[in-house]
């Protein structure tokens, strides 16, 4: 079966068959407009955001949920939540959070919106249950508040605005 | 678009959506369609007046006053309603909580031992509870004896108090206070009221001691009252009486020497010495002049037909009509000025009783100690906190009582009962239990583990301590709210959400969670600093630490691992999976995290209106809306079902728990049937009956 080669940032090619590397929308565009998919599988998709050992990890995703119905569109209403992310997904997502992160951006370039999804609701349950004190810790975030917006931040949390 | 001052003569009448009339100018005009295309078809004319009801216009929010931004077409003002962040409600759930004197104190030394975990969610709850309560009990309200003497303010003057106070309740009644005929003091008992006033407000028997003076002269209401304003009644002029037909003439002083506990002597000897009996001219005014308004109106009720009949005061009526009237008794018709009620009455009616006991007259009475065989100073001090709860609820809780009225000569005496010796000897006013307990022991759980709900429709008047969780949420997370934290988890804190080991009152500590959120894991927990319940879903340790570097190419990409070094759009998207609780604690983090939050709140918070008091130079004060405050509520995400937790059964922990010893007995015990000799007569039912017969 047609295949599809593609290059990541760090120089390796990966194959995927094809249907499997459309599930990238990205993907999907570049093949479909560049009509790669009639010609033999010579051609590179280059993939300059994407390296190497994420894109290891992307395509077995890929693979898993090709037969996947297509995501629904998102009501606006409906209620996001961050249980329903399945076993296997939750196995994959048991990485350290520099992968996760970099998951996300390459779910993000590459238009996966069900990675991307899954990959966002792990970090919001990372981010669940845990203090303002816990958090700067886990996330490497430095904290920039002065201190008398820290104090005022911490004693109300609160947005004012001028009536 | 201002409408025509008036609708075209043709216009006005026509609804028809094909209509081909001619236009004609001031008659009629072109029938247009409804520029938003909702389907409406009108004459032009009318065009101002579709706007007001046109499903497509875009208006503000209903809410908009309230501090919502949002417009939207009209016809989906409905349903943003329901997520409307202006339509804020206030959780009322109470529960309640006893003070635990004896019972279980082992467990809870045991359970203070350990640090607090916070998936312990009854011992979370408790504590909470308990600072809320510390923080609330006064000392002086409990022990007025242990009050600390403080400077006396300048007592009042009775009379000039009753105006001011009267003055207040009612707004400022220029006409009743001529404020030039006071005295210089004036100032001075007004900015006294001001703050009693203030004080009545906040404290709990609605009266501050110093100032039971002040009280005490309004509470005795009429006399003083009625002389001061009789005394102001004559200076500024006379009060007319209006009736029907004025005979009576002259304004009614109420009263001018009123004899407090003699009035009634007085009354009498009025009627004997004086002369008052109805017949006799002038007795009126020589009435008024005797005796007070109450005694005045009541011998009128008793002898009106006659001063009526011998012409000492005009009927209602004349005469001349009494024919229609005349089986009625005739009555004088008074102005009465409206009865200020008392500011104690207004504050706290709920309390009145209190009220009342805070302004009797107290007198320290010793008691002989001597038997003890001990000086006072080596009576053993009391344990503060224990006794200070007790006295708290000091009806219900086995029956201490402080003090017990008895009747001595007519009146109600407080006898005390009991006497408190504490190490701090003197309280101030403000002192709440919570600020004296570095000096008593400052890691006790005082209150009972578990708590009840009694809610505020049940008559439990001075019952156990209450607490109510008052939180504010948006509508459509209330009932979110409501399901998960009271009643899945708080209700059934006892011995179904949690189960303590059954030896717990042998004071083993331990304790087993048995449920959980579904899908992944979690775990409930108490959030001491958001002071609620939250969720806490449950990480593999290696994968939550940020400074782990498990980047494979390890090229000191470090800043890789921040969360801030993901595009804001992918924040923000993130953010969006957080619930309002999480939302919250995020926004504490850093400058960048909060402004993510912040683009949420329209969508996931509420906002609610904070309202300053404005006083003007007259006296008046009026509420305005200061500001708008956005904020999270403190709701974590909706939990349809609950799953089972995999706990081991109780029965595992009981093989090892500390407190399960198994007595073993050894020596033979005899059983009953053993002990009675056998050659006793075997009774039956029957041969009971059998043998009365």
């Amino acid at each position: 079966m047609p295949s599809v080669k593609a290059q990541s940032s760090d120089g390796e090619i990966p194959e995927a068959d094809v249907e499997v590397a459309k599930q990238p929308v990205t993907i999907k565009t570049m093949v479909e407009d560049l009509r790669m998919d009639d010609a033999g599988g010579n051609d590179l998709v280059p993939l300059p955001n994407v390296n190497a050992a994420i894109l290891k990890q992307v395509i077995p995703r890929c693979t898993h949920h090709k037969d996947d119905p297509p995501p629904p569109e998102d009501d606006e209403n409906k209620e996001k939540r961050t249980d329903c992310v399945s076993v296997w997904d939750q196995e994959l997502l048991k990485v350290g959070q520099g992968t996760l992160f970099e998951l996300i951006l390459a779910a993000n370039y590459l238009d996966m919106k069900g990675l991307l999804d899954v990959t966002c609701k792990t970090v919001a349950n990372r981010i669940k249950g845990k203090t303002p004190e816990e958090l700067p810790k886990t996330f490497n975030i430095k904290n920039d508040f002065t201190e008398e917006e820290e104090a005022r931040v911490r004693k109300e949390n609160q947005w004012c605005g001028e009536k | 678009r201002r409408p025509p001052s008036g609708q075209h003569r043709h216009c006005e009448g026509c609804f028809d959506r094909h209509c081909h009339v001619p236009v004609e100018p001031d008659v009629s005009c072109m029938v247009i369609n409804c520029h938003l295309l909702c389907g409406a078809t009108f004459h032009m004319c009318k065009e101002a007046e579709h706007e007001l009801l046109c499903p497509l216009e875009q208006v503000p929010c209903l809410n908009s006053e309230y501090g919502c931004p949002l417009s939207m077409s009209r016809h989906k003002l409905a349903k943003h309603l329901q997520v409307c962040p202006a339509s804020v409600v206030c959780c009322s759930m109470e529960w309640n909580r006893w003070p635990n004197v004896d019972s279980e104190t082992t467990l809870h030394e045991n359970i203070m031992k350990e640090i607090p975990s916070e998936e312990c969610l009854d011992t979370a709850l408790a504590l909470r509870d308990q600072k809320v309560l510390f923080r609330s009990l006064k000392m002086v309200e409990l022990f007025p004896e242990t009050k600390e003497v403080i400077k006396e303010r300048p007592t009042v003057n009775g009379e000039a108090t009753w105006e001011e106070m009267a003055g207040a309740v009612g707004g400022a009644d220029v006409d009743l206070v001529p404020r030039g005929s006071l005295s210089t003091t004036n100032e001075e008992m007004a900015e006294l009221s001001q703050e009693e006033r203030e004080a009545l407000a906040k404290t709990k028997e609605g009266m501050d001691l110093i100032n039971k003076e002040h009280a005490a002269s309004a509470l005795t209401k009429s006399p003083s009252g009625c002389e001061s304003e009789s005394k102001r009644k004559n200076a500024s002029g006379k009060e007319q009486v209006s009736r029907d037909n004025n005979a009576v003439g002259e304004g009614v002083a109420k009263g001018k020497e009123p004899q407090e506990t003699q009035k009634k002597e007085d009354f009498h000897t009025a009627v004997e010495t004086v002369g008052l009996a109805p017949w006799q001219d002038g007795v009126l005014e020589r009435l008024k002049t005797a005796v007070d308004a109450k005694d005045y109106n009541m011998y009128l009720v008793h002898n009106g037909r006659m001063l009526i009949h011998f012409g000492q005061m005009a009927a209602c009526t004349p005469k001349e009509r009494d024919f229609v009237y005349g089986n009625l008794e005739a009555q004088e018709v008074k102005t009465v000025h409206t009865f200020k009620i008392p500011l104690s009455y207004c504050g706290k009616r709920a309390r009145l009783g209190d009220a009342m006991l805070s302004c009797r007259p107290s007198e320290h009475k010793a008691v002989d100690t001597s038997d003890l065989g001990i000086t006072v100073e080596d009576l053993p001090k009391s344990d503060l906190i224990k006794t200070t709860l007790q006295c708290a609820l000091e009806r219900e809780l086995k029956g201490h009582v402080i003090s017990e009225s008895r009747s001595i000569d007519g009146l109600f005496m407080d006898f005390a009962t009991q006497t408190y010796n504490f190490e701090p000897e003197q309280f101030s006013s403000g002192t709440v239990l919570a600020d004296l307990l570095t000096a008593a022991s400052p890691g006790g759980l005082h209150v009972e583990l578990h708590s009840e709900c009694v809610t505020r429709r049940h008559n439990k008047s001075s019952s156990a301590f209450t607490f109510t969780c008052n939180k504010f949420f948006r509508r459509d997370e209330f009932p979110l709210h409501f399901k998960n934290v009271h009643t899945d988890i708080q209700s059934c804190l006892n011995g179904w959400f949690q189960h303590r080991c059954p030896l717990a009152y042998l004071g083993c500590t331990f304790i087993q969670n048995h449920f959980r959120p579904p899908g992944q894991k979690a775990k409930v927990i108490y959030s001491q600093e958001l002071k609620t319940f939250a969720i806490k879903p449950e990480v593999a340790p290696e994968l939550s630490e940020g400074t782990k570097n498990n980047y494979p190419s390890g090229c000191g990409r470090k800043s890789q691992n921040s969360l801030t070094s993901l595009p804001l759009e992918i924040l923000q998207y993130i953010a969006g999976f957080l619930d309002s609780i999480s939302l919250s604690q995020l926004s504490q983090v850093s400058v960048l995290m909060r402004n993510i939050c912040a683009t949420l709140l329209q969508e996931r918070g509420m906002v609610l209106l904070q309202w300053k008091k404005n006083r003007y130079s007259h006296g008046g004060t009026s509420w305005r809306v200061h500001r708008e405050v956005w904020q999270f509520s403190s709701l974590f995400s909706k939990i349809k079902s609950w799953e089972f937790n995999d706990v081991t059964s109780m029965s595992e922990h009981l093989k090892t728990c500390p407190f399960n010893v198994v007595e073993h007995k050894t020596d033979p015990i005899l059983l009953t049937s053993m002990c009675e000799p056998r050659d006793q007569a075997r009774k039956t039912l029957v041969s009971t009956f059998t043998n009365r017969l």
